[in-house]
């Protein structure tokens, strides 16, 4: 679907015809979905987020002003809706499941019984531990590398979308790169 | 070709093709050479990749279309009420107020006179009636309403009083009237002007008829 059909299905949402928006949720949920669970590693979690970002979305298309691509305007809403998350989910204290292993303290592994398609990839192994690692990135790291190397958008997007210069775009991606990189040297990945 | 490694940042910046030709050209030429920077772009385009594997990673989700529209008419349909709850109070406070207004609720003080209510109206009917009857108001109680006629419209007031249902005795010259309530003959007081007038001062009483000849009084009871 290319930019003038979102342009015009959003024209006509706006007109009144909100079934339309359905069309853009279709075309952009598996986008979203993806960015929110690589953000949070949680897929409940995801699902409930992002179906907030569509809302919100939908709520707010009047103040669109179609200066941007639709894209780059859903992708700020969705990384603000991730940051504001965040930040509310750390106002409330976590409490760490461990047990004691010998004289260790080791985490609580709880098995999760939902069937995963991701689980039936050869390379699981790897997934699951850049998973970890991506959720355990700072956040500044984990919203630039998700933009960047997942999504594959470009350094003015990213820029557009996180409201910071392109010298600062690089910056992070280069730090970002580095420590992951580092990250995935330890666990033996790379 | 120069010695010097390659830093992190032009790794990443040759990967995301992002060096001018000249850097770029340079950048390969040394990873060529060098073992140890080209291990570490080798690291780095890993570390990129299997994060872009997760791009392609199939994970079912459901579809949210259906469900955001359900909760977005449903939260439209909120607000529309919320935005409407203060033209509806206004409204209900505007209707009850003009009732309360039409049926006399507040008097001109804007006290609560309902108690009254049915006293004030009866009140003002027979004030009405005896003005129709071209007669004059000369006392009002709580029970009754002194008033005087002329002869000629004894008949017309009667009739009036009779046709609003309302009780009524003429005062005899002796200043006394049967009760149409309890058929007994009752002495009356009248206070007139500074004087009071008493059924059994047969003197003032004759004075008072004197005064007023060619007049018949009549009691109207509330």
């Amino acid at each position: 679907m290319s930019l003038i059909n979102d342009i015009e299905i959003i024209n006509r949402v706006i007109e009144g015809d909100k079934e339309a928006f359905s069309q853009i949720v279709k075309k952009y949920q598996n986008m979203v979905f993806k960015y929110v669970y690589y953000q949070f590693n949680n897929y409940d979690e995801a699902l409930d987020i992002t179906q907030d970002i569509f809302i919100t979305v939908m709520e707010a298309l009047q103040s669109f002003r179609q200066e941007s691509k639709f894209s780059t305007w859903l992708y700020s809403i969705m990384v603000n809706h991730c940051k504001n998350y965040r930040k509310k989910m750390n106002r409330y204290s976590t409490v760490s499941l461990k047990v004691m292993r010998g004289e260790d303290e080791v985490d609580l592994q709880l098995q999760d019984y939902r069937e995963n398609p991701a689980e039936k990839v050869v390379n699981e192994d790897s997934i699951r531990i850049i998973k970890e690692e991506i959720e355990k990135l700072p956040d500044d790291f984990k919203d630039i590398l998700t933009l960047r190397d997942i999504d594959g958008l470009s350094y003015n997007e990213i820029s557009e979308i996180l409201g910071i210069n392109l010298s600062n775009v690089k910056v992070r991606i280069h730090r970002g790169r580095e420590y992951l990189k580092n990250r995935l040297h330890a666990r033996g990945l790379i | 070709m120069t010695l010097k490694h390659l830093n992190f940042d032009e790794l990443s910046d040759l990967i995301d093709n992002e060096l001018s030709e000249q850097q770029k050209d340079y950048c390969l030429a040394h990873i060529t050479v060098c073992k140890i920077c080209c291990k570490e772009y080798e690291s780095l385009l890993k570390c990129i990749s299997l994060l872009s594997s997760l791009k392609n990673e199939c994970i079912a989700i459901p579809d949210f279309s259906e469900r955001t529209l359900t909760i977005c008419r449903s939260r439209e349909k909120k607000r529309l009420f919320l935005k409407a709850v203060p033209a509806i109070a206004a409204s209900v406070i505007i209707i009850a107020g003009a009732g309360f207004i039409k049926t006399g609720f507040f008097n001109e003080s804007g006290s609560y006179v309902a108690a009254n209510l049915s006293g004030h109206n009866e009140t003002q009917r027979i004030i009405e009636s005896v003005g129709n009857s071209k007669g004059r108001i000369l006392k009002i109680t709580h029970s009754f309403i002194d008033g005087e006629f002329d002869k000629n419209s004894l008949s017309a007031i009667e009739r009036i009083l009779h046709k609003n249902n309302i009780k009524h005795a003429v005062i005899v010259n002796s200043g006394m009237l049967v009760n149409p309530s309890t058929g007994k003959m009752e002495d009356v007081n009248f206070t007139y002007g500074n004087g009071s007038v008493s059924g059994n001062d047969i003197y003032k009483n004759q004075n008072y008829a004197t005064i007023e000849n060619g007049k018949v009084r009549i009691r109207i009871f509330k």
